[in-house]
């Protein structure tokens, strides 16, 4: 693993200057059914390819950000910090499952 | 010819005096003085002479000043040098376990897959054996400079792997477009093959009338001094890795270069041919006599066969004709050789014979090379009989066969196909953000090779600079040139390139790393192993110290013969790094392994304790006796060093709603001047963490967390806030302040001493939280007791740690006060029932089931973890944790160990320790919940027997809290008796200084180093290598907030705010500061020492009119800098930082934040009187090891701290 990462604050580095976060994994709102509860918190998709996940810059800014990165190539395609506002609520942008 | 005769050396081989020619390489060094074995083979230890003198095969590896295995044909001569050969006994001429070469029917090939296996019990001698007489070399006793390994980190815009005329000419050409260019070459002079080559193509006189030689010094000439070109030579390319990072190693030093497009311009190399003996001393290729005549200066031999399979080989005879060698005969490979050529018109003037369809069928001799023996070859290319002729000689030059260097191409994604017309594997098509050129695509003229290298360069720099349209009519050009030269030049007959001609005979060697022999892999493919990788791994061709620079050709096409198949269809084996081999310890690097220390740790040093690790932080484990520490506790007091907590400042309107996301209990209630303990969940339930929250006003919190989890709890709560917009900010303080538990129950007495704060428990009760002076410096009191007695928990800034832990210790002399370490906080805690998460739970414990149903409030609303403790809850537990006592006294089982419940496995013991207190031995255990109550019986299971014990209710000690909660108490008489110490404020690097003599002085109340040796030695050395200047002190402030910019543009007008990731000067309420902005929402507010407050004050007076969500943390004490100054600043950063750091990504007046050698730091940049400076600034736990980290770094460049005089002259002059 020698891939570089851009933080959308710091620029490009080292892809081991980070945390690696996880799948980005909405946490349901409000009352669910025990099935969804548990898709949550036990089950990643896991993809093989494009997989929109969290970051955190633990050696630099130390901010949490969002990519889009190919699982096959480590292609790191866009990252972006979560978006605050109504249209995501906010918990389907932050706290999702374990970073 | 690169060597300076005037200059002579004296080199020692083993243990001989040898004199030598500055600027030769040690093997043309040891040649000249007749020297012919260099080394002995892997597993025959036949003697091996030299044969590529470029670095590839591995006929030279000896021990030069302890370092083994070093190829000495590229290593030049230096005066004094030590060199020693390996893997022979006694001696490299002499070596007895040649043996192995007259028994080689025992050792098969793979034989150790069959032999040396039974009896089993023998194989530890075996091992020891086979390891003593096979190999290379060996490692020696560890040694100072043999062990010590650089690392480097660098970034380019374009890397050119490879300096011969086409790397030079893309070199070239990519800088002239102003992107960067690093051009990696392995040989010590760049040129490539041109440097040894004065005949060929390359010799006929270009329009300037230039010879190889010459064009080469000339391209070389052309990248001197050009500021955008680095060139990295005597450095082998040994791997190339995802995200454009190439690994460079150059001796015990490692770059890791990071480069955005890649030329590959590896050009090809020879290689040997197979026939018997082909592996005596005076065998050699060509290139590589050739490289001894004019690189060395040293003729290769007396009298030489020559072997050609091209014309490069006839150019080969004649150039060594042309040395003054006898050339006695040249064997051709080729049917016929065409009279008219140039070159062959000469060698027949010069009265060579050239015996065309000849081929060499055996090298004659022992030890050495006295003569050959040529056979006629038919039509069919195969060895007429009884054609063989012997021709005396001492050199054997094979010129039959080169390959392409295509290794690291293969690493990048480009692919070769086998093209049968050429013999060789050419390229087909390149990777993606790469680009070849020269002889690695199959280019052979010097003018096809030049242009395919320019129009490499180009098309690199023109993927960077799409801007640079007005080069497209260059690229144009260069096409136009290239198709002109491919088209126009002569094709040059490029003749056979076979490795192995089908002879009878043995000792017929393919690989000479492992001693792997035509009959070995014949016999490997006869056993079945015929694809070419379980080839590879069966008899180890390609797996030695040449990596298959040698012999993957060769035994490729004899898998190809034995198989019946074609090249093409056999196929190449997987390349993979490295492409040379790399010492472990230049992949490991220097040693970085982070340590933390509290502002206490002198203290505990100077204590006597014994250290314990606690993730990064050293910890005192016990001063003398932990049994003794405990009493002291519960019978007078003590005080423990718990700077190590996790300290965490929330700030914000919403932070009371962050808070209550994330702990299970309740965070609204708490009122202001009091201190709650919490528990952390993730939402699977699971038991994160525990800590204490104080509130100190309405919106804002101080966290603490448990030692090791400071930054894991930081992240886990800005992750819950990231993206909702929520007005909250959380900075990590752990390390600004010193913390020390005061605990005991005359711990009142004590403090008393030190305050005119009242203790009394109306004014200061139990789990109250109250910022007041103690022994004259600023305090949070966190009246909390983890170890169950009366407590105080002192929080003070970190640099007067030292200086409180003194005021303490004087003031509780005469209580009889005890420092305690880790070690009887556990067994204090213990007693009072209290948890440590990470010992006591585990990736599945939860807090219900913890026994802390207490901290967990489902009725509060949503919290992380809440619907799956509420699923708990309802399903019933199944598991507790449980207070335990051993019915045997004398019984105290190890933590870990197993529960045992009717014969079965059920739980584990998580702590255990004896009780000094209650003379019992107790701990805590995880049981079925069967077996959760009181005074029920189980088995522990530990040294595989069962012992029993009693489930007791917790806490063991003080189970009304008498003790915790402290009685009444009226403060006694003489409550103060100034005065006490003068405060002092130590910085993180104080005692570093110190250590290296400083001279320390007062200055804003901080100990300051005024100098170290002397003013004028100091700025001499920070302007010829780096100086280095404690700016610790320093005010700090973080201001964090969205529209900071707002805020800062209210303070000092829009345009003075600086764009994240710069700086500005601004003079905020008449006082100089300097603003780095970190990022969009924070800036980090740098001033003097003196103007800290005042600053501050200005800051939080402009957030207070406003309305925005804005908030100001005081960091000075956490964060510790240096400010680094002089020309080699940079050098020294790149070791320590993977992060590019160059001008135009880190200009002056700009910052940075970094992994250094593996922790986080600030890099603010603001060059002084024209030299480069860089501030650095780490958390201040971390400053020693920064120090050394740095120090040891930087000691190349002779880096030196500059004390504040030095500064101060420095900065005059600035």
């Amino acid at each position: 693993m020698s891939f570089l990462l851009s933080c959308p604050n710091c620029g490009p580095r080292s892809a081991y200057e980070y945390r690696f976060g996880g799948e980005y994994n909405p946490r349901p709102r409000g009352p669910v059914s025990d099935a969804a509860w548990a898709d949550y918190i036990y089950l990643r998709r896991n993809v093989c390819g494009e997989q929109v996940e969290w970051w955190f810059h633990r050696l630099g800014c130390r901010k949490w950000f969002i990519a889009r990165r190919d699982t096959l190539t480590n292609a790191v395609i866009e990252t972006y910090w979560p978006k605050v506002g109504s249209s995501e609520a906010v918990e389907a942008v932050s706290g999702a499952g374990n970073p | 010819v690169a060597v300076d005769r005037g200059k002579r050396v004296t080199i020692s081989f083993d243990n001989r005096p040898i004199s030598a020619v500055a600027g030769q390489s040690i093997a043309g060094a040891l040649y000249a003085a007749g020297v012919r074995t260099f080394s002995r083979s892997f597993k025959y230890h036949r003697p091996r002479g030299l044969l590529c003198v470029a670095g590839r095969c591995p006929n030279c590896l000896m021990n030069v000043d302890g370092v083994p295995n070093v190829r000495v044909c590229v290593e030049p001569v230096r005066d004094g040098v030590q060199i020693r050969s390996q893997n022979a006994f006694p001696s490299i001429e002499r070596d007895l376990l040649n043996v192995f070469d007259k028994v080689d029917r025992l050792l098969p090939v793979g034989f150790y897959y069959k032999t040396f296996i039974r009896p089993r019990r023998l194989w530890p001698v075996y091992e020891r054996v086979l390891r003593t007489v096979a190999g290379v070399g060996s490692l020696g006793p560890p040694s100072g400079a043999a062990d010590h390994f650089e690392r480097e980190y660098r970034y380019t815009d374009v890397a050119v792997i490879g300096g011969g005329p086409a790397g030079l000419s893309a070199a070239r050409e990519a800088a002239s477009l102003g992107v960067d260019v690093t051009l990696v070459d392995e040989q010590p002079a760049l040129g490539g093959h041109l440097r040894y080559r004065e005949s060929g193509d390359e010799a006929r006189p270009d329009a300037a009338g230039r010879s190889g030689s010459e064009t080469a010094v000339s391209l070389a000439r052309d990248l001197v001094g050009r500021a955008n070109i680095e060139v990295i030579g005597g450095a082998t390319a040994f791997g190339f890795y995802e995200g454009q990072l190439i690994g460079v190693v150059r001796g015990r030093h490692l770059i890791e270069l990071r480069a955005r497009r890649t030329v590959f311009a590896t050009g090809r190399f020879e290689r040997p041919i197979v026939f018997e003996n082909n592996d005596l001393p005076g065998v050699m290729l060509g290139s590589g006599a050739l490289r001894l005549l004019r690189l060395d200066g040293v003729r290769p031999g007396e009298r030489a066969v020559v072997v050609a399979a091209s014309d490069e080989g006839l150019l080969l005879a004649a150039e060594l004709a042309d040395a003054g060698v006898t050339v006695t005969a040249v064997a051709d490979l080729r049917p016929a050789v065409s009279a008219t050529l140039p070159v062959v018109e000469k060698l027949l003037a010069a009265g060579v014979p050239l015996l065309a369809a000849h081929a060499v069928t055996s090298a004659l001799g022992t030890g050495r090379v006295v003569g050959a023996t040529l056979a006629k070859l038919d039509q069919q290319g195969d060895p007429i009989p009884g054609s063989a002729i012997r021709i005396a000689c001492d050199l054997i030059a094979v010129s039959a066969g080169f390959e392409v260097a295509s290794s690291l191409l293969y690493q990048a994604g480009c692919q070769f196909e086998y093209d049968k017309s050429v013999d060789q594997f050419t390229l087909s098509a390149t990777g993606p953000e790469v680009y070849a050129a020269g002889e690695v695509t199959g280019a052979l003229t010097l003018a096809t090779v030049l242009a395919q290298g320019a129009r490499a360069g180009l098309r690199a720099a023109l993927d960077l600079r799409p801007d640079a349209s007005d080069m497209s009519s260059r690229l144009i050009a260069l096409d136009h040139e290239l198709e002109l030269t491919t088209n126009g030049a002569s094709p040059r007959d490029q003749g056979r390139n076979l490795p192995a001609v089908a002879h009878p005979g043995h000792k017929k060697f393919v690989c000479l790393c492992e001693d792997v022999t035509e009959r070995d892999v014949c016999d490997a493919i006869g056993e079945g192993f015929d694809h070419v990788e379980t080839l590879k791994r069966y008899t180890t061709f390609t797996m030695g110290p040449c990596q298959g620079k040698m012999c993957a050709l060769a035994t490729l096409a004899l898998a190809a013969r034995e198989n019946g198949r074609s090249i093409a269809e056999v196929g190449t084996t997987t390349a993979r790094p490295p492409y040379h081999p790399v010492a472990l310890g230049a992949l490991a690097g220097p040693h970085h392994e982070p340590v933390k220390v509290t502002s206490i740790h002198q203290r505990h040093t100077a204590l006597g304790t014994q250290w314990m690790d606690t993730g990064e932080w050293k910890r005192p484990r016990v001063y003398g006796s932990a049994a003794a520490e405990v009493r002291g506790v519960r019978e007078r007091v003590g005080l423990i060093d718990v700077g190590t907590l996790g300290k965490l400042d929330v700030q914000g309107k919403d932070a009371v709603k962050l808070l209550e996301k994330v702990y299970t209990n309740r965070v609204a209630d708490l009122r202001i001047g009091r201190v709650r303990y919490g528990v952390m969940c993730d939402d699977s339930g699971i038991i994160l963490d525990d800590g204490t929250i104080a509130r100190l006003s309405d919106d804002h919190f101080f966290l603490t967390t448990t030692s090791t989890g400071a930054n894991a709890i930081e992240e886990w709560l800005t992750w819950w806030a990231a993206g909702t917009g929520m007005c909250v900010h959380v900075t990590n303080v752990t390390d600004g302040y010193a913390a020390i538990n005061l605990a005991g129950p005359r711990a009142r007495e004590v403090l008393a001493k030190l305050t005119t704060q009242d203790l009394s428990s109306k004014a200061l009760p139990f789990l109250a939280a109250q910022q007041f002076e103690v022994a004259g410096i600023p305090t949070l009191c966190l009246r909390i007791g983890f170890v169950g007695e009366l407590g105080y928990e002192l929080h003070c800034p970190a640099e007067f740690g030292a200086y409180l832990w003194d005021a303490l210790l004087d003031a509780g002399k005469e209580h009889g006060i005890v420092p305690f370490g880790v070690e009887a906080q556990r067994v204090l805690r213990l007693e009072k029932g209290h948890i440590i998460v990470t010992q006591d739970t585990d990736a599945l414990s939860n807090p219900l089931e913890a026994d802390m149903a207490w901290v967990v409030k489902l009725d509060k609303g949503d919290f992380v973890g809440r619907p799956m403790l509420q699923r708990v809850q309802a399903e019933g537990l199944r598991n507790k944790l449980v207070g335990y006592q051993m019915v045997e006294s004398s019984i105290v089982p190890e933590e870990g160990s197993q529960v045992v419940v009717a014969g079965r496995p059920s739980g584990r013991v998580s702590s255990s320790r004896f009780s000094p207190t209650l003379q019992k031995s107790i701990g805590m255990a995880w049981v079925p919940i069967d077996y959760a109550s009181p005074d029920t019986l189980f088995s522990i299971r530990w040294n595989e027997r069962d012992f029993p014990a009693r489930v007791v209710r917790l806490p063991f000690y003080d189970p009304e809290g008498a003790r915790l909660k402290g009685g009444d108490w009226s403060p006694p008489s003489t409550a103060r008796s100034d005065p006490w110490l003068t405060p002092t404020k130590r910085g993180a690097f104080r005692d570093r200084l110190r250590a290296r003599g400083a001279t320390l002085v007062d200055v804003d109340g901080w100990q300051q180093a005024e100098r170290i040796s002397s003013v004028e030695d100091e700025v001499r050395r920070s302007r010829e290598g780096i100086g280095v200047v404690d700016v610790s002190p320093s005010g700090k402030l973080d201001l964090k907030g969205a529209d900071v910019a707002v805020l800062l543009a209210r303070l000092c007008g829009h345009a003075a705010v600086p764009r994240p990731l710069q700086l500005a000067r601004i003079e905020l309420g008449g006082v100089g500061v300097v603003l780095a902005r970190l990022a969009e929402d924070q800036v980090l507010v740098l001033t003097s020492a003196a103007a800290r407050e005042r600053v501050a004050g200005t800051i939080s007076g402009a957030i207070g009119e406003g309305n925005g969500c804005h908030h100001l943390t005081d960091v000075t004490s956490t964060l510790a800098g240096l400010r680094l100054v002089g020309p080699r600043c940079r050098d020294v950063l790149r070791k320590l930082t993977s992060a590019d750091l160059r001008d135009r990504v880190v200009p002056n007046e700009s910052c940075a934040q970094v992994g250094l050698a593996q922790i986080p730091a600030l890099i603010v940049r603001r060059d002084s009187a024209g030299q480069p400076s860089y501030e650095l600034y780490v958390s201040r736990s971390y400053g020693e090891y920064a120090w050394d980290v740095l120090f040891e770094a930087g000691r190349e460049f002779g880096i030196a701290p500059l004390g504040l005089a030095a500064w101060r002259t420095l900065s005059e002059e600035a």
